[in-house]
């Protein structure tokens, strides 16, 4: 693996169990690479896998979720191979935090945001408390907050400062890698203006990579470098952001694309995509997408279309790319 | 182009109890404060703005279903404030709301052909059950739930967002309204599904002349397709004007911040700065001046004093501002 990167999934598959012995296919078989101080993006609508594949590089699966093949490697350590134990003491929060979906809700109610961050640092270092508070204390001044906030507790707090507190939480340790979740659906705009400005600025200081989840495409594409898109437990296509918004390859990212309004583009009517997503309990035949879209052919619910690549930093995974390539970009 | 709904000067205020023992006065929240405009017959009108700016509750008030403190609603010239029991309902027939959530919104309990059917039942509309069920389908094929007996008898939970948010359209279709409130009708939905409700609605606005007031913070939807947007901060329009001119060249420093901020799935378009500081705070205190003067980077001493009327600058542009006045 070359030096630089930092995380490597390799045909993961995570399903969960349900009653009666069945198996929801969450994650099935899906590959994605993170290089160091990259910003990497996953976008795709609710139940789509995006989440739990967060929740399986930090190894915070619930109880009925089961690995069933892949690795995650993590500058070189597959985590997937480690004890609880080893994830919670060197990697979890230390190596790799995270910023919660609504994370303002996250915060534990019955205690101070300076003793959530303290406790944080605590668990994972050597040091003294007051030397843990007065780092509290800087990482709320890093992130805009006031330090004698730290004495209060989250209902005393506005959302926008909630989910700052929650970032300056997880960059306590000095993390190489942070997820952030739908880190600002709970936010208005202008906060999750001056949120995003903060989550880049801290990046650029710290040398950190955000691995972000949301079905924001916006957001997503506002802020990464590249981006997996994400349908019913597949990654569909994955490329440079730039060349995912102009030229994708996939119907449904191109379709996605097209039901993405941009408020500084001219007017035009919104597209969208019939249907609904499937069931991942019992998943379409072959190509995943093909009941809702409008190029299937017979292949397509035969065959499960393998990720082809159109060049090393883009691949799709289409039975018809070569056509539509030539039909949408000539 | 006449005027379905006027809007005058509505005001709701929230009242915050003060303690049980103590003798201070009761003191307000001003969600809605003195709000004036009106929607054109046939016409998508937009009220815009961040959580807690009052958009939601301008929209239920003009419905009535929330008692506004003072001001003048006006529905087709009828006083709507003014209006007793047989009105109301005549009104309510004409006029309708969705909300957000299609989850909450439809009773878990009731088929859809309940949920669609209750307007009907409410207004004596339709002898007995197989001409209800007659009407409840045609209004489920105008909102495209075809085949319609199978989704008829169907529960909430066996449908999907989409699905559910289209029951509720025909639920609020079926009375033939004129006026249709939209209170965030799409933000609960997908992003490719999204599309679609949004389609629909502008399909059924067209072939029923309706006219539509939406609440949103979706504003890159809105330069798409509302006519004509107003945008709302703590209880006040500060500007108003044709969606795509107003969002492409908003005059009021709180409408820049906030249209700016909007972030933009084009990468290569790179994010703007955002120029202001801090989040919305209510005041319980009623404070003379512009309410955002205190987040405002161009506000001077006039601002923090005499609060801006919302003035004609051009044709079709209202501002409330004493600054960017002369544009």
């Amino acid at each position: 693996m070359p030096q630089n990167t930092l995380l490597d999934v390799k045909g993961l598959k995570m399903y969960y169990q349900v009653v009666g012995r069945r198996w929801v296919k969450a994650i099935d078989n899906v590959s994605l690479k993170q290089l160091k101080n990259e910003n990497v993006g996953i976008v795709g609508e609710s139940g789509c896998g995006k989440s739990s594949l967060a929740l399986s590089i930090l190894r915070l699966l619930p109880s009925n979720a089961r690995i069933m093949g892949g690795e995650i490697l993590f500058d070189g350590t597959n985590l997937l191979g480690l004890p609880e134990k080893d994830i919670r003491r060197n990697f979890r929060w230390k190596r790799i935090s995270m910023i919660w979906q609504g994370a303002m809700n996250a915060l534990n109610p019955m205690l101070t945001i300076g003793n959530q961050i303290c406790e944080a640092i605590l668990v994972h270092e050597d040091v003294s408390k007051e030397e843990a508070w007065r780092r509290a204390e800087e990482l709320l001044k890093l992130v805009g907050i006031e330090p004698s906030r730290a004495k209060h507790y989250p209902f005393e707090l506005s959302g926008g400062m909630k989910q700052r507190a929650m970032i300056a939480m997880s960059l306590a340790l000095n993390p190489d890698l942070v997820i952030a979740d739908e880190p600002t659906t709970a936010l208005d705009v202008i906060v999750q203006a001056q949120v995003l400005d903060l989550i880049k600025k801290l990046q650029k200081e710290f040398g950190i990579s955000l691995l972000i989840i949301s079905h924001d495409v916006s957001l997503v594409f506002s802020i990464v470098d590249r981006v997996a898109v994400m349908y019913a437990g597949k990654i569909m296509e994955w490329g440079p952001t730039s060349e995912i918004y102009h030229s994708s390859m996939h119907p449904y990212t191109h379709f996605l694309m097209e039901s993405v309004p941009n408020i500084r583009s001219k007017k035009r009517p919104i597209g969208f995509i019939g249907g609904a997503p499937p069931n991942l309990l019992n998943p379409p035949s072959g190509c995943r997408f093909h009941p809702r879209c409008p190029y299937a052919v017979d292949v397509c619910a035969k065959e499960e279309p393998p990720m082809m690549f159109i060049w090393s930093e883009h691949s799709v995974a289409c039975h018809r790319e070569d056509e539509l390539r030539s039909k949408w970009y000539g | 182009m006449d005027e379905l709904v006027v809007v005058k000067d509505l005001k709701k205020w929230f009242t915050v109890r003060a303690g049980l023992f103590t003798r201070r006065k009761a003191r307000y929240i001003r969600a809605v404060d003195g709000v004036s405009f009106s929607i054109r017959r046939g016409e998508i009108f937009c009220l815009a703005g961040e959580s807690g700016c009052g958009k939601t509750t301008t929209g239920r008030s003009l419905l009535r279903l929330e008692e506004p403190t003072s001001g003048e609603v006006t529905f087709d010239g009828v006083n709507v404030f003014a209006l007793d029991r047989t009105g109301l309902k005549t009104f309510r027939r004409q006029a309708q709301i969705i909300f957000q959530d299609p989850y909450e919104s439809l009773d878990s309990r009731m088929a859809v052909f309940d949920s669609v059917a209750e307007g009907l039942v409410v207004n004596k509309i339709g002898a007995g059950r197989s001409e209800r069920i007659k009407l409840v389908s045609e209004a489920l094929e105008e909102v495209g739930l075809t085949p319609t007996e199978e989704f008829i008898f169907r529960y909430p939970h066996e449908l999907s967002g989409g699905q559910r948010q289209r029951v509720a359209i025909a639920a609020a279709m079926i009375l033939r309204p004129k006026f249709i409130v939209a209170d965030e009708p799409v933000s609960m939905l997908d992003m490719s599904t999204r599309g679609s409700i949004v389609k629909l609605l502008m399909d059924l606005q067209k072939t029923m002349q309706l006219t539509f007031l939406f609440i949103t913070h979706d504003l890159p939807l809105m330069k798409y397709i509302s006519d004509r947007i107003a945008i709302m901060y703590l209880g006040k329009i500060v500007e108003m004007g044709p969606s795509e001119e107003l969002i492409d060249n908003p005059y009021h420093p709180y409408s820049q911040a906030l249209i700016s901020a909007v972030p933009s799935p084009d990468p290569d378009e790179s994010m703007r700065e955002v120029k202001i500081k801090g989040d919305i705070s209510l005041s319980l205190e009623a404070t003379p001046g512009c309410r955002f003067a205190s987040r405002c980077p161009y506000a001077s001493e006039k601002c923090q004093e005499t609060e801006p009327e919302l003035l004609e600058i051009r044709k079709n542009r209202y501002l409330a501002c004493h600054k960017m006045k002369r544009h």
